[in-house]
């Protein structure tokens, strides 16, 4: 019993810190986006712009959102899942 | 010119300081998340759901971070290198240019007063030209003078 409280609460932190991070990458990446979208004002050149934003930028957005949303797909239902397994272990046993 | 070139290279080397920055904070992420995954047994979790997260999901996203991260690290980051690179060259070319034509006014500039003060000699040498040279700029204008004169 106390080690399925335990568990819980571990899976709990570990949600939590999964929703963290989601967050944490969510606002690198727009901060990294504001950035280089104010580069061009800044004197970039329109090439230089053009060809970083195609070849790095784009890349990096589409990479970025996708491990966001294999957090959001994959490891947060996966940890939901086994917190309410767990809860339901904890009301059986009492 | 040169100007843009300075405010380009300032524009680029802030590029280069936004992609580091996001690699920087990509690696941080990556380490915070193996840590937490790799104690997840230690903080209470039980075995099997630890590995199955561990072998399932936990690698494919580590997979991921590392592909973002080494291709801003063995890409991106020596694109940007290579481009700051070549405008600081163009600088120093443009630096170098301007300095060669500074000098070329400035020999015109001195020769253009030398100029002006031999007429300026002359002058006063035609009006005291029954007199004798003060010094020895003023004899050369002297002597060149008489020579026009005779």
């Amino acid at each position: 019993m106390q080690d399925l409280e335990l568990q819980l609460s571990a899976l709990e932190e570990l949600r939590n810190f999964i929703i963290q991070l989601q967050n944490d990458l969510s606002e690198r990446l727009q901060a990294y986006n504001y950035r280089v979208r104010g580069l061009r004002e800044s004197g970039l050149s329109i090439q230089v712009a053009s060809t970083y934003e195609s070849n790095f930028c784009e890349a990096n957005n589409a990479a970025v959102g996708r491990l966001i949303d294999s957090l959001n797909e994959a490891d947060l239902p996966y940890i939901s899942r086994n917190i309410e397994r767990i809860i339901e272990a904890i009301e059986s046993s009492r | 010119m040169a100007q843009d070139l300075q405010l380009q290279l300032h524009a680029a080397c802030e590029l280069y300081s936004s992609a580091y920055e996001l690699a920087s904070s990509l690696h941080d992420s990556m380490q915070a998340y193996k840590c937490r995954i790799d104690n997840l047994v230690a903080s209470g979790v039980a075995i099997q759901i630890a590995d199955s997260y561990s072998e399932n999901i936990c690698n494919r996203n580590m997979n991921t971070l590392r592909q973002i991260y080494e291709s801003i690290e063995n890409r991106e980051l020596p694109w940007i290198r290579n481009i700051i690179s070549k405008l600081s060259n163009a600088i120093d070319q443009g630096q170098i240019s301007t300095k060669a034509e500074s000098f070329r006014k400035a020999s015109e500039k001195v020769q253009q007063l030398s100029d002006r003060l031999d007429n300026l000699l002359l002058m006063k040498a035609k009006k005291d030209s029954d007199g004798q040279p003060q010094n020895e700029r003023q004899y050369i204008a002297y002597n060149i003078l008489n020579n026009r004169t005779k």
